[in-house]
């Protein structure tokens, strides 16, 4: 699982997933999105490239979710493909967390 | 075809992937494939990390057979008997008030077409039948 993150105008931060969210995955990327969930105002994770998802990859979106929204910050997910998609709707994490088809979409999202 | 499962969450990606090599090779889809990772992913995640070993460990292990409509696998283990067919789903709370586990019996419900649990002799079965005319997967 790789995640690589870049500082976007107007305060947002995109962090760019890819790869399986896994068991494995989850546990690779766990403490670098405690550090963005503690650092930052608006994040947008693009999933984009993420091709798997199971439950511990949702606890690692839901936990960083939940510790921005605690400190007032924000955070979307963006450009899931149709069965990741499927994935975070049938969780439930979508009605948690906002999911957009586009990035274009989250960042309009943050950012309004 | 079985493989044993090490009570290790390092073995699960491995035993997935046992799992969607031989899907692979029988000619499943991938859409039904995704299925079968995140279901068998679920079922072994919840073992490992919360089904409770009697003496003896959990013996875990995982089964693959394919026929003409799908493919079912099956999981067996010596827990203390857990049916996930039956277990209630919490609903879903607010962001702040949710707890971080409850994801994975809704996803393997949602996922498998037929999912069947017995207890027998100390020994408990899960089996889950992926057969897209079924309907919830395709």
């Amino acid at each position: 699982m790789e995640l690589t993150v870049e500082d976007m105008p107007g305060g947002i931060t995109r962090a760019v997933l890819a790869g399986r969210l896994d068991i494995a995955g989850a546990s690779s990327v766990d403490l670098k999105f405690s550090v963005l969930a503690g650092s930052k105002k608006a994040l947008v994770v693009d999933l984009a490239a993420v091709s798997f998802v199971a439950s511990m990859g949702l606890r690692t979106l839901l936990l960083c979710a939940r510790t921005m929204t605690a400190k007032g910050g924000r955070m979307a997910l963006a450009s899931p493909q149709p069965i990741v998609d499927q994935v975070l709707q049938t969780s439930g994490i979508g009605t948690l967390i906002g999911v957009y088809p586009t990035l274009d979409a989250a960042i309009a999202a943050l950012a309004g | 075809m079985h493989r044993p499962v090490a009570e290790d969450l390092g073995d699960i990606g491995p035993a997935v992937q046992w799992a969607d090599d031989r899907a692979a090779a029988a000619g499943i889809g991938e859409t039904v494939r995704f299925a079968i990772q995140i279901c068998l992913e679920e079922a072994l995640a919840n073992l490992i990390l919360h089904a409770q070993a009697r003496a003896g460990g959990k013996d875990i292990a995982v089964g693959f057979a394919a026929d003409s409509a799908g493919a079912t696998i099956t999981v067996w283990d010596c827990c203390l008997p857990f049916n996930v067919t039956t277990t209630p789903i919490p609903a879903m709370p607010s962001l702040e008030d949710m707890q971080e586990g409850g994801q994975g019996l809704r996803l393997l419900r949602h996922f498998s077409t037929e999912l069947s649990y017995r207890s027998l002799d100390g020994r408990n079965e899960l089996r889950m039948g992926f057969r897209p005319a079924a309907g919830m997967v395709t």
